[in-house]
């Protein structure tokens, strides 16, 4: 041992526990005997003890941090997705109200604007379309739509006879009328229920066509709302 | 990482294994004192740092080695958790009553000599946690990184190895002129 090596130096070293054990083995007995040495290591082992759990507080409490930091970037991540998925969810459910709502309003302008013949025959075709006018006023428009179809069915096989003479001609010419007036009667019944893509197909068909009602079905058309919704 | 690597790391003050036992026994820790004594995550955290200090300080003192380890390191741990909340509460009959911190051997002290111990540690631990710049860094870098004189120089600007020493030197003095206006060693 150096004559120099001085008794700060000797504490530290026990204390880091970094002495030989020949040189422990003599500081103890030194202790044994020396009451200030006592007082002056328990004072360093004290501090030493507790900037260690001082300095092992700390690395915990950056750990916890760094923990706290990600968990809540994940709960901030969390949130985002949940309130992006409520917003596009709302987006499409409240367009698709928004939509829904016009269609039936559309509809229900649409049956109000029907100038219903003062008198029909009493043909099939005839007694189909007045019942089922009367039935999209009561909406029953299930109900109205199997008569349509029924009465289409008709038409077409009238549609499909041959043109033999004027008589056939003119009867050829009122079924095509009819044929389009229960299209448009489909229509509204269609537009009535709220069913938007089924209406705009529908309604895009009669405005291509040479109904009387196909400018009344290209006016609902070009409404902002029909305009968004793809086919 | 076994028990007995997690003694040996505790013991080098390596922070990597730190790391890994915090990483490694937190959810537990937390998981048991939440169900067991609806603690909220804030007294658990506190709880949990302190049950750190309390096995550094067993295995440091030796009391806790890898070979005298007599169940496993998560269920002596958790003990360690079970007492220093019962020292929080200063229910230190209570401490000393218990079997189960009895048979982990995680204290040997009796009622008295414990509440003397822990109010002293306490003590010197608030002390020491407000000791300003340059003294944290010295001193940190001393005990708890287990630097050489010339490596704290090199690391916080020193001129040499006996520029650190002379301010080391002076930063325990100061603490300890402040630690015995507050308590007797």
């Amino acid at each position: 041992m150096s004559e120099n090596y001085n008794i700060q130096d000797r504490i530290d070293e026990y204390i880091r526990g970094t002495m030989s054990e020949h040189d422990r083995a003599i500081f103890e007995s030194e202790l044994l005997h020396n009451l200030d040495l006592q007082k002056e290591v328990r004072v360093q082992s004290s501090i030493a003890d507790a900037v260690q759990a001082v300095s092992l507080k700390r690395h915990l409490q950056d750990l916890e941090a760094a923990h706290q930091k990600k968990q809540r970037t994940r709960r901030l991540t969390f949130r985002f997705i949940s309130a992006a998925a409520a917003v596009v969810l709302l987006f499409f459910v409240g367009g698709g109200i928004l939509q829904n709502n016009y269609c039936r309003q559309a509809g229900r302008v649409a049956y109000a604007a029907l100038i219903p013949e003062a008198t029909r025959s009493s043909n099939p075709v005839d007694s189909l379309l007045q019942t089922s006018y009367t039935m999209l006023g009561n909406g029953s428009f299930a109900e109205a739509e199997s008569l349509l179809i029924q009465a289409s069915s008709i038409a077409e096989t009238a549609l499909n006879a041959p043109i033999v003479d004027e008589a056939s001609e003119y009867e050829h010419r009122l079924m095509q009328e009819k044929k389009y007036e229960m299209e448009w009667y489909t229509a509204i019944s269609i537009m009535s229920q709220g069913h938007v893509r089924k209406a705009k197909r529908a309604l895009t068909k009669i405005a291509d066509s040479g109904s009387p009602y196909a400018s009344n079905a290209e006016e609902i058309l070009r409404s902002k709302f029909y305009k968004s919704i793809k086919q | 990482m076994t028990d007995q690597e997690y003694i040996q790391g505790f013991r080098n003050n390596d922070e990597r294994v730190v790391t890994s036992f915090y990483e490694n026994f937190r959810q537990l820790f937390f998981a048991f004192f939440r169900s067991r004594f609806s603690k909220d995550d804030a007294y658990i955290f506190d709880l949990f740092q302190d049950a750190c200090v309390v096995l550094w300080q067993n295995i440091h003192q030796g009391k806790l080695s890898e070979s005298n380890l007599s169940s496993s390191l998560s269920t002596y741990f958790l003990s360690v958790g079970r007492f220093t909340m019962m020292a929080k509460d200063r229910k230190f009959k209570e401490i000393v009553n218990d079997s189960e911190i009895a048979r982990m051997k995680i204290i040997d002290d009796d009622a008295d000599s414990l509440r003397e111990r822990i109010e002293r540690e306490e003590v010197v631990l608030r002390t020491v946690s407000e000791m300003k710049p340059p003294c944290d860094s010295i001193l940190k870098a001393h005990y708890w990184d287990k630097l050489s004189g010339s490596e704290i120089a090199a690391k916080y600007g020193f001129s040499n190895a006996d520029s650190v020493k002379t301010q080391k030197s002076k930063c325990i003095k100061k603490l300890r002129a402040v630690l015995e206006k507050i308590i007797e060693f």
